[in-house]
């Protein structure tokens, strides 16, 4: 395990949706650090905190207490512009449900962060290009995302999240709309992507996609309840072994 | 840095061929108006004639047309010109046509028109130019009304002869010109006639002009000639209400505005998701309202493009028409370029300022709420805002008060009414607000209705906005229509609609025999025939009698009796009215010019005057009639006052307006009764003094209703997307299917009426302002029928609609989480 600053620091976090007497405690005090080269998942039952957990880490919500730190800048200490500028610059973000722009193909989806970047658009289309190679879907590039299958835009969606230098993947049950097959199939990219030199936090209900995690952290309630320190430590504890 | 704008230009672009239905109806609010700005600007450039083209139609080839000085001939002033000068008779005045049922007097010109001096001025179609005096030509509208041809032949009166018609000449000027043209040696002879001289220069003049040295010496002798000089054009030539056309482009922008920034907020609530995965993917605040302004852009240059090339092509389709309203030849079509330009500019900033909010409200959504579908609810709408617009509009009303006052700024009225109706429609989210508090007393669906009203304030408000600046459109047209027919109904005529009057000579209209005036009568059904006797038109010195008092009237007496007063009031004298003419008195009809029990009536002998009181008698007419008397004495009062009666005119008192063909019939009776032309004849039928402009009034009240219904059915529409959960839920707890047409009708209901409320004063606005401008003609009238009832209809209208054109069956839907 990598021993360098983490990529992902989350120092007693909490979030509070909310207030009065209607508000809900979705984090508590949560503290999580992921290094390089390291795939962390979180599981927990519904309503523990996952999501919000990923959407903290990738700037789309902001802690009500604690700070989250990415590369070590504080995203809560972040305008709205520069924070923007992280997203897309440092941090992949993959959804559930895709989140695909309907009216873009593949291509021009996967290069929307790079063109919003000012990359000229060239350029960023010939970055696309090498990214969906990547994910190996270089002969449906200039399809549009409802000629994909849901497998196809996983990837493509991925490829959005991996393109440039981007050093934290953050994934939302990539495979909660896939078939096993093709599930398994998108965790291989991302696993590949934490071995090539990035940092990835994976959000999942199975345990069997777990197990691609070099760590595995449990929420319940909003709080870290339980986690496990290594790879076959993790496998041993879901009873498999690793792949 | 183009990369950004590309890519969010790039979304904006496929977002609007994606939902071709809402970018339709964008597109049409933009081009109409573009559109119709395009073909009027194109027709308008078309229509404005240069100086030279006006030079040639009022002088063809000559440099100046001379009159003679009086008693002068045209021969002897043909000496006077300069060694070389070309020149030509020419002749204006009347002939007497005779047709199947009398004659009429039209206009003629007699000159040798194959002159090279009159080329431009005149332009043969058919025949040749008449030589001899039984030979006439005839201009194309004449002909066409007439049945005249040529090779055929027309007959004239006074006297009767028959001629050949040879030619049909076209009068490029005037194309609508009823005219006979007859050699110059042809003979107009009536008291009217002028003659004149169509003069070129030779070539070689040098020096001061020659023909104002020539004036300016007949100035010095006495026998002073006269010029035609061309009459410079003025801008805008039959378009002249610039007051009016300002204030109606500003209001019809902002409402453009308003129609447009609804269907753009809910196509940015619509694509909120995706705007949301935009900002997930790296995209700031600036890219995401981008893409929303990048809707605009797109649809507003398409919309502006289209409608300045549809424009164009209807104007120049439209020249046939377009000449038919002119009255004149057309240059070449016109694209005014600049124009054109600025006109697409400001559709395209239209299209961009009703996106501008919606973009701002879009760039403003939380990431995450974006992505997951969690609705935004505003909190309680802070009172302020509705001060603030309140506040606006009432700046708004103040510089369109100031616009109105003297000196008046119609761009000042222009600019208040489109704050005035910003003003108002910025109080619609929080009257949304305020109405919502009142749903937990109503029943199921209405209770629905008015808190999703509520809670998406912003969106309700958007469509409240839409109707308010169309209904405040119709309120304007309204009130302005109801003040122009004000005027109208105000305003003097001649006399009592379709009253014959004709005027000549007192020794002419003297000598008529009663047989005369009974044929006069018979011939355009007329009750009688009263000649009018009027007490001031007896010479400079002679004494002559009027009216004294304050009266918006001609205070002309004429001395008669009952046939008087019927033809000017329409309505059999009472006694006590003929009493006080056999006693002295004066019966006067209009009740400000009696004061007590009597009226002023002067006398004047040239510089000197007095007053006596008569005993009066008011017998009111209908109205001001400018060629009628104000009040009549009998002739004994008026001989025992000094002055003798003479005939100025007679009046046909009848029943109804009389036809062109009894008007003819007319005419061929006086010309036999007053035998000789010298003697001036004039038939006027009186008239409306002016006819409201009900086409286009009617085309921007259906325009106004059409986009109320838009509106409104953007919003509902949006609204019945946004609840089909709700109504998913509805079902499946056993709700009658009647629940959505019901919840439907009730949202269309409250935008609706909300957008009436604050339309109403918002239209009071600009209304109030170019009445305000015209105060010297206008005043401010309220139609409280049509008013009320298109208030009352276009709500109505708006829920049955609404809810036929809802479904009944509730949607079965998986709820989504």
């Amino acid at each position: 395990m990598s021993t360098a600053e983490p990529v992902l620091s989350i120092e007693h976090v909490s979030r509070v949706h909310g207030s009065g007497a209607t508000a809900v405690l979705a984090l508590d005090g949560v503290t999580l650090q992921v290094r390089v080269g390291e795939l962390v998942a979180v599981m927990g039952p519904s309503g523990s905190g996952k999501s919000t957990l990923l959407a903290l880490a990738g700037g789309l919500d902001k802690a009500t207490t604690g700070a989250v730190r990415v590369e070590g800048v504080e995203l809560g200490a972040l305008p709205p512009r520069p924070l923007a500028a992280l997203r897309r610059r440092r941090i992949g973000y993959v959804f559930q449900d895709f989140n695909l722009i309907t009216g873009l193909t593949a291509t021009e989806n996967v290069a929307l962060p790079r063109e919003l970047d000012g990359i000229p658009t060239r350029q960023a289309r010939a970055d696309a290009l090498a990214a969906l190679a990547e994910v190996g879907l270089s002969d449906v590039a200039d399809r549009f995302p409802d000629e994909l299958s849901g497998g196809q835009q996983q990837r493509t969606a991925i490829a959005r999240a991996l393109i440039g230098e981007r050093r934290l993947v953050l994934a939302d049950e990539p495979t909660g709309a896939l078939d096993s097959i093709t599930g398994e199939s998108v965790l291989e990219v991302l696993r590949g992507r934490c071995d090539a030199g990035a940092a990835g936090v994976l959000v999942t209900h199975e345990p069997r996609h777990a197990a691609w995690a070099d760590r595995i952290v449990f929420l319940r309630d909003g709080k870290v309840v339980d986690e496990t320190g290594d790879r076959p430590a993790a496998e041993a504890l879901l009873g498999r072994a690793a792949p | 840095m183009l990369a950004p704008w590309r890519a969010t230009l790039r979304i904006a672009r496929r977002t609007a061929l994606r939902h071709k239905g809402r970018s339709a109806l964008i597109l049409a609010m933009i081009t109409l108006p573009v559109f119709a700005g395009t073909a009027l600007e194109v027709a308008r450039h078309t229509d404005t004639l240069s100086a030279h083209q006006r030079q040639v139609w009022q002088l063809g080839a000559a440099d100046v047309k001379l009159y003679p000085p009086t008693h002068h001939t045209v021969a002897a002033l043909r000496q006077q010109l300069p060694a070389g000068s070309r020149s030509a008779p020419y002749t204006t005045g009347t002939l007497d046509l005779r047709t199947a049922t009398g004659q009429t007097r039209i206009d003629a010109v007699a000159a040798d028109l194959g002159d090279s001096l009159f080329a431009g001025m005149y332009r043969l179609r058919e025949g040749r130019y008449p030589r001899r005096s039984d030979e006439i030509a005839v201009s194309p509208r004449l002909a066409a009304e007439r049945g005249l041809r040529v090779g055929g032949t027309a007959g004239l009166a006074e006297p009767d002869r028959t001629v050949r018609i040879v030619g049909l000449v076209r009068i490029p000027g005037d194309l609508s010109a009823r005219r006979l043209l007859v050699p110059a040696a042809g003979g107009i002879e009536d008291a009217n006639s002028a003659q004149s001289l169509l003069v070129a220069l030779p070539p070689t003049a040098r020096g001061p002009d020659p023909i104002q040295r020539l004036i300016a010496a007949s100035h010095a002798s006495g026998s002073v000639i006269a010029a035609d000089t061309v009459q410079p054009g003025s801008d805008g030539t039959w378009i002249n209400r610039y007051g009016v056309t300002l204030v109606v482009v500003a209001f019809a922008g902002t409402e453009i505005v308003l129609l447009a920034g609804s269907a753009f907020a809910v196509g940015a609530r619509r694509s909120r998701r995706e705007l949301g995965m935009i900002a997930a993917t790296g995209g700031d605040a600036g890219h995401v309202g981008r893409v929303v302004l990048g809707g605009g852009l797109v649809l507003g240059l398409l919309g502006a493009t289209l409608g300045v090339v549809l424009g164009a092509l209807a104007a120049w389709a439209g020249r046939p028409v377009l000449q038919g309203v002119a009255g004149h030849e057309l240059r070449p079509t016109v694209l005014p370029l600049g124009e054109l330009i600025g006109l697409v500019g400001l559709a395209v900033l239209a299209a961009l300022i009703a996106a501008a909010v919606p973009a701002r409200w879009a760039s403003r959504q939380p990431v995450l709420d974006a992505l997951t579908g969690r609705a935004v609810h505003p909190g309680r709408s802070p009172r302020r805002i509705v001060v603030i617009g309140l506040g606006i509009a009432l700046i708004g009303g103040g510089l369109a008060f100031l616009g109105a006052t003297r000196p008046v700024r119609p761009e000042l009225v222009a600019i208040g009414s489109a704050v005035g109706l910003l003003g108002f429609a910025l109080c619609a989210p929080s009257l949304v607000a305020a109405v919502g508090r009142f749903a937990p007393v109503l029943p199921l669906s209405a209770r629905l209705a008015l808190r999703d009203a509520a809670r998406h304030r912003n969106r309700t408000g958007a469509a409240v906005a839409a109707v308010t600046a169309a209904v405040a459109g119709s309120v304007a047209i309204s009130l302005y229509n109801a003040s122009t027919a004000d005027r109208d109904s105000r305003g003097s005529t001649a006399g009592p609609i379709g009253q014959v009057t004709v005027a000549s000579d007192q020794r002419a209209l003297g000598a008529l025999r009663p047989d005369d005036l009974v044929a006069m009568a018979r011939s355009v059904r007329a009750r009688s025939a009263v000649p009018l006797q009027r007490l001031d038109v007896s010479g400079p010195n002679a004494p002559q009698l009027s009216l004294s008092g304050v009266c918006d009237c001609s205070r002309e007496l004429a001395a008669g009796g009952a046939a008087i007063i019927r033809a000017t009031t329409g309505r059999e004298p009472p006694a006590a009215a003929l009493r006080t003419l056999a006693e002295g008195g004066v019966v006067v009809f209009q009740s400000s010019l009696r004061t007590g029990d009597t009226a002023t009536v002067e006398r004047s002998t040239g510089q000197r005057s007095q007053t006596v009181n008569l005993p009066a008698t008011v017998v009111a007419s209908r109205q001001q009639y400018f060629s009628m008397p104000s009040g009549v004495v009998s002739a004994a009062t008026a001989r025992r006052l000094g002055v003798v009666p003479g005939i100025d005119s007679i009046v046909l008192d009848t029943a109804a307006a009389p036809s062109a063909t009894e008007l003819e019939a007319l005419n061929r009776v006086l010309g036999k009764a007053l035998g000789s032309r010298s003697a001036l004849v004039n038939a006027s039928v009186a008239t409306p003094s002016s006819a409201p402009a009900t086409n286009s009034i009617l085309l921007l009240a259906g325009a106004s209703g059409f986009l109320t219904l838009a509106a409104t059915g953007i919003a509902v529409g949006l609204s019945a997307a946004e609840s089909r959960e709700d109504m998913a839920l509805l079902a499946a707890v056993g709700a009658a299917p009647r629940v959505r047409r019901v919840l439907s009708s009730t949202q269309a209901g409250l935008i609706s009426v909300l957008g009436t409320v604050l339309g109403i004063p918002a239209g009071v606005i600009p209304a109030a302002g170019v009445i305000g401008t015209h105060a010297d003609t206008l005043r401010f009238v309220v139609p409280w029928g049509p008013l009320g009832l298109g208030c009352l209809v276009a709500p109505l209208l708006v829920i049955v609609l609404s809810g036929l054109a809802t479904r009944g069956n509730l949607p079965v839907l998986r709820r989504l989480g």
